[in-house]
């Protein structure tokens, strides 16, 4: 039982030095879980202190931390989330990224808040942990597997049945350090962003195993966290259109803002998103909930498709990213083609947004004659080729060939290399990040451009598409397309989800900030207001923003790709220009944040007031 | 004036023939609005005239869409923002388009 005397705690720390191949256990202290929580926050903290300039993505120095917070199997419904930041390849500089399932609650109850790889093995490794103990193990026998045979393996040799254990790997995309690479668990959940999975790769770590146990940490005030955790439910059940539709949902509102990626970004007209939501396929194809640790609302799926050439396959339920990315985004308009290639990136261990920019944009230059028959090696990559993208996904993830080779740094490096006007037609961040599939030149997405490309986490971090802003007091915007609104309104914003993104609760299944502020204060009793949990927000950023200007960032590389932030040619956000106003956006944004408007550095006084003085003097 | 109101709503069979079925999802039906006529207005005239409208669409007692659902406006195909739903007068020939709201991704 609870041997921590700070609720929702385990109260310890495993680094894993997989050079030497030791392991140990530090304490967590209390001061530091007040001012970094968990998850994002505090591998926020580790990520700043351990990881000095001049560390690069691939280099043992760098550090692999995965976190969770106080939330994470505390009975919360879907609490069991965790978070893994890593200087990532894709931007090199700093990367977040959270997934769910079971593993965030079966890390506390294996022993541990978190834990950080450092160094690098010289054989492959996977780790066990149990009962607060750690064991390596070799791993040489799970190279080349994908990540559901390494689950389907683990869990043969350790004797273990399905929810005893959970399991997070990386594929071959990971091993041969593909720069998009994921860390893949639980049966298709994701650590999508910014190439943790090639960081695991480079640290020739093959995967982690976690023990289900009891609950080993306290709860401050257990009654009301039942009766806050009811009206989380309730509030998340009647939420937009998770409960009934899944994320897949949202796909046809999309397509009607003109947000939907359709073909690379070349038009908005994509007819088929009737047949490509998530209402058509929960009422087409076959259903089996497999909902992630003690969650009621369960919008996780198996599926199998009864319709067209797939008919039969038995795959997860592609998420909206999954749906747009191999969907409109690569010209295919068969939704069971959709769960074939969801299945076939996940097991291979890449991320859906960023394996469909690469495509899209192979795809468009096959179409424009810059790729040939014979620069794809054989492949036809016509628009809606599914056969085509599951190949290469492959070749991808084993870097085979020049043209797998091309594509697996991701777009940005792939588009520079091949330079000329195909240079202009791909989409990314230019610091690296890659966008999440949508086209945020439609309406409503604006809010999300912006952050992608100013992002310190590498992922998304100031807003959830630009919507709900009432749920945290704040007022909503009345024009999706003002270049002032967009930009105060991600200022404002900022900070939020990062909380979120500390206490180890799903999105989907805790929507409402408050109700989540009011979980943590039951199971903490701290009694935090949401002006502490943006704060919290607010300082991971403002840590990591420091953080990114020691390792390289420039504040030029705060925008879009020309194609990225192009104007659309149709559809119904056909000639609003997110560029006519950029440097303005960006200075306002700037000035709102506490940062300097020209440089973007963070203000002495910003980070005094967020508790950050000591690392004023790293800025200068 | 003529506006248009378009559900993405898998309504169709049941406003059938009342409204054009353009397919299981989307029904659009053409009306006549007075000028100065908001959104909300609207669906207020549909759902007293639909019951099926006021179940799952608009709630007559507080004058708003129902949870999960969102509207946009558009002329000619284009999204038309800033757009208050509650406040701006609907322009002739304009598109109500009323489908689930989006969340996360």
């Amino acid at each position: 039982m609870a041997n921590f005397h700070v609720p929702g705690y385990v109260g310890k720390i495993l680094r894993i030095d997989l050079t030497q191949k030791r392991t140990g256990v530090e304490d967590l202290d209390e001061a530091i879980l007040r001012k970094w929580v968990g998850g994002v926050g505090l591998a926020a903290k580790y990520l700043y202190e351990e990881v000095p300039p001049g560390v690069e993505w691939n280099d043992p120095g760098n550090k692999l931390i995965w976190t969770t917070g106080p939330l994470a199997g505390s009975g919360v419904y879907g609490a069991a989330t965790f978070n893994v930041s890593a200087k990532g390849p894709m931007t090199n500089l700093a990367g977040s990224s959270q997934a769910n399932g079971y593993f965030g609650a079966y890390l506390k109850f294996s022993g541990f808040d978190g834990l950080i790889f450092e160094g690098a093995a010289s054989d492959w490794v996977y780790l066990v942990i149990k009962d607060g103990k750690a064991e390596l193990r070799d791993a040489g026998h799970l190279v080349g597997k994908d990540v559901w045979q390494v689950e389907d393996q683990l869990r043969k040799e350790l004797g273990v049945r399905e929810k005893e254990v959970s399991v997070y790997a990386i594929g071959p995309a990971g091993e041969n350090k593909v720069f998009y690479a994921t860390i893949v668990g639980d049966r298709g959940h994701v650590v999508a962003h910014n190439g943790m999975g090639a960081v695991m790769g480079a640290k020739k770590l093959k995967a982690v195993v976690a023990y289900r146990g009891p609950r080993n940490f306290a709860i401050h005030d257990p009654e009301a966290l039942k009766v806050k955790n009811n009206e989380l439910f309730e509030f998340a059940k009647n939420f937009g259109v998770i409960y009934k539709w899944g994320s897949g949902g949202g796909f046809s509102t999309l397509y009607a803002q003109g947000a939907l990626p359709v073909k690379n970004y070349t038009t908005n007209i994509y007819p088929e998103h009737e047949k490509m939501n998530g209402q058509y396929l929960r009422t087409h194809f076959k259903i089996r909930p497999v909902p992630c640790y003690q969650c009621r609302i369960a919008h996780v799926k198996e599926v199998t498709v009864t319709e067209g050439p797939y008919t039969g396959f038995v795959g997860e339920e592609p998420e909206y990213e999954l749906m747009a990315a191999w969907g409109p985004q690569i010209g295919n308009t068969d939704l069971g083609a959709v769960v074939m290639l969801t299945r076939e990136v996940d097991k291979l261990g890449m991320d859906c947004n960023e394996g469909s920019w690469v495509i899209g944009w192979a795809m468009e230059c096959y179409e424009k004659g810059v790729f040939t028959k014979k620069d794809t090696e054989g492949l036809e990559l016509t628009w809606g080729n599914v056969e085509a993208v599951k190949e290469l996904l492959n070749r991808i993830a084993r870097r085979q060939g020049n043209f797998g080779n091309l594509l697996a740094d991701g777009v940005m490096r792939a588009s520079q290399k091949v330079g000329g006007p195909a240079a202009d037609w791909a989409i990314y961040a230019a610091k690296g990040s890659a966008p999440r599939s949508h086209d945020h030149r439609g309406a409503t997405r604006w809010y999300e451009l912006f952050d992608t490309c100013l992002t310190n986490t590498s992922t998304i971090e100031a807003t959830w598409g630009g919507i709900h802003p009432k749920l945290v007091d704040l007022e909503e915007p009345t024009d999706h397309f003002s270049p002032e609104q967009v930009s105060s309104f991600n200022a404002k914003y900022n900070g939020i989800r990062l909380f979120d993104d500390c206490v180890g609760t799903c999105r989907f299944a805790a929507p409402h900030p408050k109700l989540v502020l009011e979980c943590f204060n039951a199971v903490t009793g701290w009694q935090w207001s949401l002006q502490d949990a943006f704060t919290l927000g607010r300082r991971i950023v403002n840590l990591l923003r420091v953080f990114n200007f020691r390792h390289g960032l420039r504040v030029e590389d705060e925008r879009p790709s020309k194609r990225y932030g192009s104007i659309p040619v149709d559809g119904p956000a056909q000639g609003k220009n997110i560029m006519e106003k950029w440097s303005w956006m960006v200075e306002n944004y700037y000035r709102l944040m506490g940062w300097d408007p020209q440089t973007g550095k963070p203000l002495p006084e910003t980070l005094e007031s967020l508790g950050l003085a000591e690392i004023i003097k790293d800025l200068k | 004036m003529r506006v248009q109101v378009e559900l993405w709503l898998w309504l169709s069979d049941q406003l059938e023939p009342d409204f054009e079925k353009l397919s299981p999802m989307r029904c659009a039906k053409e009306m006549e609005a007075e000028e100065g006529t908001t959104v909300l207005d609207l669906l207020d005239r549909l759902a007293t005239k639909y019951p099926l409208i006021a179940e799952k669409l608009f709630d007559r007692e507080n004058k708003k869409l129902r949870p999960n659902l969102s509207a946009i406006v558009t002329k000619e195909e284009m999204v038309l923002s800033p757009f208050n739903l509650e406040k701006d007068p609907l322009p002739p020939g304009c598109k109500i388009t009323v489908m689930p709201v989006y969340v996360g991704g």
